[in-house]
């Protein structure tokens, strides 16, 4: 195996568990999850070279991102996947049966796309408003605005789930 | 509330299973053959052309060695991916006056032109822009990765001068969309200024479509197609190249000719689902388990690289069958008595002169190079 093969194994190994735990995050399906980061670190390898040392992270889940958007922009055009395989799917569709999603994840999920992702890779993954903007390819105010709904949306639904409770 | 913490929380961990690392570096290594051979299939590495510039140069007449035919390409897959960078042959000329070898970094000049200014190199990558004249033009060029490598008069640019150039490049990516038919080419500043509907003569269920557009004096061309059956689907190119010295009706026709057998069905990607629609009868024989299903031939023991699919099966088939009008290509396994059966739709080659059932061999030899051991259905 060729060194660049080997820098992009270790680097798949370690990081491909967040990586489809962040697809997930944005999309709310296991198998798509699979789909969009396995898509991803695919056109890393073919750009690993090209990638400036220690953001490869941030490469991939650019592409994740923009694959997601791209994907629910272009239902025609989302490549294919088994998302909506019956139920003899794998092990991904069993593990997604018995999840039991917490009513936050459930909430997240909810969210118009756009806040969605905004919550995720501003909230969840730290990025700055510009990050998140460029990474979104959306402005610094519409970040913000997203933002601010999507968490209010969140902060409503948590509310209403605990005094459903009480 | 700290949304991190509660976030972190609140979004489940990933299942374990996953795909091999070593999978992904195979789809990897096809990814890269495919746009090496889109390089190939457009001549030379270059994406933006110089517009308004009266001399055209065709740089596949001016090569020494002549590029060798897809297949070729196609056949050195293994050892042709470990070279870094891939070789860039646009020949110095009027139009490109200035050559740039990501490698070793230097920069060579057409004849009678000079260097006045230059950019980097930008980041990692090698990334150099360069500003070359001859005395009475100005040409700039952004060597961004060597897939992608711009060359316009510096007199068509609206920038003050070479670094404005590329940070508007950089800025601006173009990032084109084709959607239900529509091309959108983003917020970057990139006018449509021309759009031809199949200009690639595809028959239904593929599509395409092709463009020019335009930013800032610089010109791209992009060419699109992609088909959709059943729930597989055959890559969508979205290719950028724009060569100087040749009409872009000359660039599609050399684009559709060397593509051409890059989308046939066995170079397709395979989607499958489970179905119910064959059983097994006696022995390895499939026979039709619904109404309105005809097996059409049909194979036992297919050569599976999946080693998962044969693992403790008692027979296995595979069959092309036809379910209504829709024809489909079908796996099936028994183990410890439960028959598991999947169907693949296949995308037709682009052209309807082209098309032919894949005997059952090909399908199952396309089908172990599109998926890997671990990656699929069977378990």
């Amino acid at each position: 195996m060729s060194a660049h093969d080997e820098t992009f194994t270790a680097f798949v190994a370690a990081r491909r568990p967040h990586l489809v735990r962040v697809a997930y995050a944005l999309c709310g399906d296991w198998h798509r999850a699979d789909d969009l980061v396995q898509t991803a670190l695919v056109k890393l390898y073919a750009s690993w070279r090209r990638v400036t040392p220690g953001s490869e992270e941030a490469y991939v889940r650019t592409i994740l991102v923009r694959a997601h958007i791209d994907q629910t922009r272009r239902p025609w055009w989302k490549r294919e996947r088994s998302g909506d395989l019956p139920e003899r799917a794998g092990p991904a569709a069993q593990t997604e049966q018995v999840e039991d999603r917490s009513e936050l994840f459930e909430a997240l999920q909810a969210l118009p796309e756009m806040q969605r992702k905004v919550v995720v890779l501003r909230h969840w993954l730290q990025l700055s408003v510009a990050e998140t903007a460029r990474e979104l390819r959306i402005g610094e105010g519409t970040v913000k605005s997203h933002s601010s709904r999507g968490l209010a949306a969140l902060r409503t639904r948590m509310e209403s789930g605990d005094a459903s409770r009480a | 509330m700290d949304w991190q913490e509660t976030l972190e929380r609140a979004i489940p961990q990933p299942p374990p299973a996953g795909p091999d690392p070593a999978a992904l570096v195979a789809d990897g290594k096809r990814l890269v053959r495919r746009r090496r051979i889109a390089v190939v299939a457009g001549t030379v590495a270059a994406v933006i052309a110089v517009v308004g510039i009266g001399m055209v140069v065709d740089p596949a007449r001016e090569r020494a060695t002549p590029t060798p035919p897809i297949a070729s390409q196609s056949a050195g897959e293994e050892t042709a991916e470990e070279e870094w960078p891939p070789p860039v042959d646009i020949p110095l000329s009027d139009l490109a006056p200035v050559a740039y070898d990501f490698g070793t970094g230097e920069t060579t000049f057409q004849e009678g032109w000079t260097e006045v200014d230059r950019v980097g190199p930008l980041t990692s990558g090698n990334r150099l822009a360069v500003a070359a004249t001859d005395g009475t033009t100005t040409i700039y060029a952004f060597f961004d990765t060597p897939y992608d490598i711009a060359f316009v008069d510096a007199a068509r640019t609206s920038t003050e001068d070479l670094r404005a150039w590329v940070d508007g490049l950089m800025l601006n990516p173009l990032e084109p969309i084709w959607e239900n038919g529509e091309l959108e080419v983003g917020s970057g500043g990139w006018d449509v200024v021309r759009e031809i509907s199949n200009p690639l003569g595809y028959d239904a269920p593929w599509e395409s479509a092709a463009a020019i557009v335009e930013r800032d004096g610089a010109q791209r061309w992009l060419v699109h197609s992609g088909a959709r059956v059943g729930m597989s689907e055959a890559e969508a190119d979205i290719e950028l190249y724009a060569i100087p010295g040749q009409t872009f009706e000359e660039w599609l026709s050399d684009y559709e000719k060397k593509s051409r057998p890059q989308l046939s069905p066995e170079h397709s990607p395979f989607s499958g689902t489970t179905t119910t629609t064959v059983e097994f009868g006696s022995g390895s024989e499939l026979v039709p388990a619904e109404e309105n299903v005809a097996i059409l031939e049909q194979a036992a023991e297919p050569d599976i690289a999946d080693p998962a699919f044969s693992e403790r099966a008692s027979r296995t088939a595979v069959a092309r069958i036809q379910v209504g009008e829709q024809e489909r290509y079908v796996l099936a396994r028994e183990r410890d008595g439960v028959t598991m059966a999947v169907a693949y739709s296949v995308v037709p080659a682009p052209r309807a002169e082209d098309r032919r059932p894949l005997t059952l061999a090909e399908f199952a030899a396309a089908l172990n190079q599109s998926s890997s051991p671990g990656q699929g259905l069977w378990r």
